[in-house]
């Protein structure tokens, strides 16, 4: 077994030891679908439509929403934040491992657990739920192609985060204004459209739609994978690679390794 | 009762010297304690910008429904829950004997002493929220009202902290309950949805009885809009029952306990 697919089964392994927790998390994930489900069947049954989204759409969009953010979300990687705060990451320096792949790697076994799990729930609410979702299987490639796109694109800029605690004391203030600007700018919160003027503005200039709002968007047939959405998804992935490389350089000569 | 009140105002001038201490970093969490309730003025901003109403509630009333859910909420954040989110960790390390010990009734201890000041920042924009959606639905304001609106957001916080407990009280019985907490607040974050949502018989009853999000803030709210009142009774004996259940089952749970730690 390769050192880089040891890291992914130990990761498995470890998110496995607390089942109980692990199920009950499954239902926080669970829970505000059920309740988007209840919410909007209510806003729709006063109103036709909201901006160009039907209820079907709507119900969709949080579905898959659901299913993709794990992957796609930039969040702080805890495993490095508390490598580099506790020091451990001189242990990791010293390994013959790519601390970005080792740390894409123990993400991944994560992953692979919410995956299988989160694909038993959504069997099951596909089924239940069924007249509420847009079935739209010629869409089924450009939006997984959309979505490998996003997750790359989602794990440099959270490597990027995560690595910036380098730089800092302590990382609560960025976790708070990641958590701040994500949901409202990805597409988490609410459709990105239906942002009122000046957030919609922003949001064009930020490379978070492309994680969550634009995968949807194009299973819903309401965007195309175009050349210049291409563009835009290889522009940031290549230069958030670059900031990446950079911040990891300069952040490693103020690290100072204080643990504690 | 005059005991409690002299224990409570010295666990609460402790912690303002703790947090005193840290001045940057009680700003920054002063700051970030508001973000979910500037979600919550964001998506229905944008929300009604696209449609008129939501059964018989606009924009303006819903505002107030989220006024009042993050102040309940906040307010249950800012006396309870670093307390009962506590009672796991003295479970598991063994340490719930110091607490069982104390010549004091042992609910009082156990959900007193910490408090969370971070969440005084989204408190204080909740009632400033509250009170601009007042302003903007013009509403004739008596005493009457007022009290009945103060005993309602009581309830709110009484049901908020007994569910917190519930989640804790499981802790005797598994190891690990971050995970319910986590679950019983995700539900409790669509009290401020309004009522109209519910359209169904049994979500009704679920979300009265069961997880009762509709008394948090669509009670006190449809007392202060529509004067009507018809909530007020439910709510208090709900609250009621929910209490003397949760404190029955800790009681119970106390039991169970073996003090093994490790």
């Amino acid at each position: 077994m390769s050192k880089y697919a040891r890291l992914v089964y130990n990761s498995i392994a470890e998110t496995l030891t607390y089942r109980t927790n692990l199920v009950v998390s499954f239902g926080v994930i669970a829970i505000p679908f059920i309740i988007a489900v209840i919410f909007w069947r209510g806003v729709f049954f006063a109103n036709n439509s909201v901006a160009n989204y039907s209820l079907k759409d709507i119900i969709t969009y949080y579905f898959i929403v659901l299913f993709i953010q794990d992957f796609t979300y930039p969040a702080l990687n805890y495993d490095i934040v508390m490598d580099i705060k506790s020091g451990r990451l001189n242990l990791l320096l010293i390994k013959p491992v790519n601390y970005f792949w080792y740390a894409f790697f123990l993400r991944l076994g994560s992953n692979i657990v919410y995956f299988s799990v989160v694909m038993f729930f959504l069997i099951i609410y596909a089924l239940v739920f069924n007249q509420f979702l847009l079935l739209t299987p010629d869409k089924i490639p450009v939006f997984l192609l959309s979505f490998l796109l996003s997750y790359i694109l989602g794990r440099l800029i959270s490597f990027f985060f995560s690595i910036f605690v380098l730089f800092l004391e302590n990382y609560m203030g960025l976790e708070s204004f990641v958590n701040f600007i994500v949901p409202i700018f990805s597409g988490i919160l609410l459709p990105v459209n239906l942002l009122p003027g000046l957030l919609y503005k922003i949001s064009s200039y930020l490379p978070l739609r492309l994680l969550v709002s634009y995968p949807v968007e194009m299973y819903l047939g309401k965007e195309n994978l175009n050349i210049g959405i291409i563009y835009s998804y290889f522009f940031w992935i290549v230069l958030f690679a670059l900031i990446d490389i950079f911040v990891w350089r300069e952040g490693l000569k103020k690290y100072r390794a204080v643990g504690g | 009762m005059k005991r409690y009140l002299k224990i409570f105002r010295l666990q609460l001038v402790n912690q303002i010297v703790s947090y005193s201490i840290f001045k940057g970093d009680t700003i920054l969490l002063l700051i970030s304690d508001t973000f979910g309730l500037i979600f919550s003025v964001i998506f229905f901003k944008a929300l009604y910008n696209n449609i008129h109403a939501i059964g018989a509630w606009n924009y303006e009333s819903t505002l107030l429904l989220v006024g009042i859910a993050n102040f309940v909420d906040s307010f249950y954040r800012f006396l309870f829950e670093k307390n009962v989110r506590r009672i796991s960790a003295l479970v598991r390390k063994g340490t719930l004997d110091y607490a069982l010990i104390k010549p004091i009734d042992i609910q009082f201890y156990l959900s007193t002493g910490r408090f969370n000041f971070q969440t005084l920042s989204s408190l204080l924009l909740s009632i400033l929220i509250i009170l601009h959606a007042v302003k903007l639905l013009r509403l004739a304001i008596n005493v009457f009202n007022v009290i009945v609106f103060i005993v309602l957001l009581m309830v709110g916080i009484s049901l908020r902290y007994v569910f917190s407990l519930y989640s804790s009280i499981i802790s005797f019985y598994t190891t690990r309950v971050s995970a319910f907490h986590s679950l019983q607040a995700e539900i409790f974050k669509y009290a401020e949805y309004p009522l109209d949502v519910f359209r169904g018989l049994t979500e009704r009853i679920f979300f009265t009885l069961m997880f009762p999000i509709i008394l948090i803030a669509n009670a006190p709210a449809i007392a202060i809009i529509q004067n009507r009142n018809y909530l007020v009774i439910l709510s208090i004996f709900i609250s009621a029952v929910h209490f003397y259940l949760s404190r029955a089952l800790l009681f119970a749970s106390l039991n169970k306990y073996q003090s093994a730690g490790g």
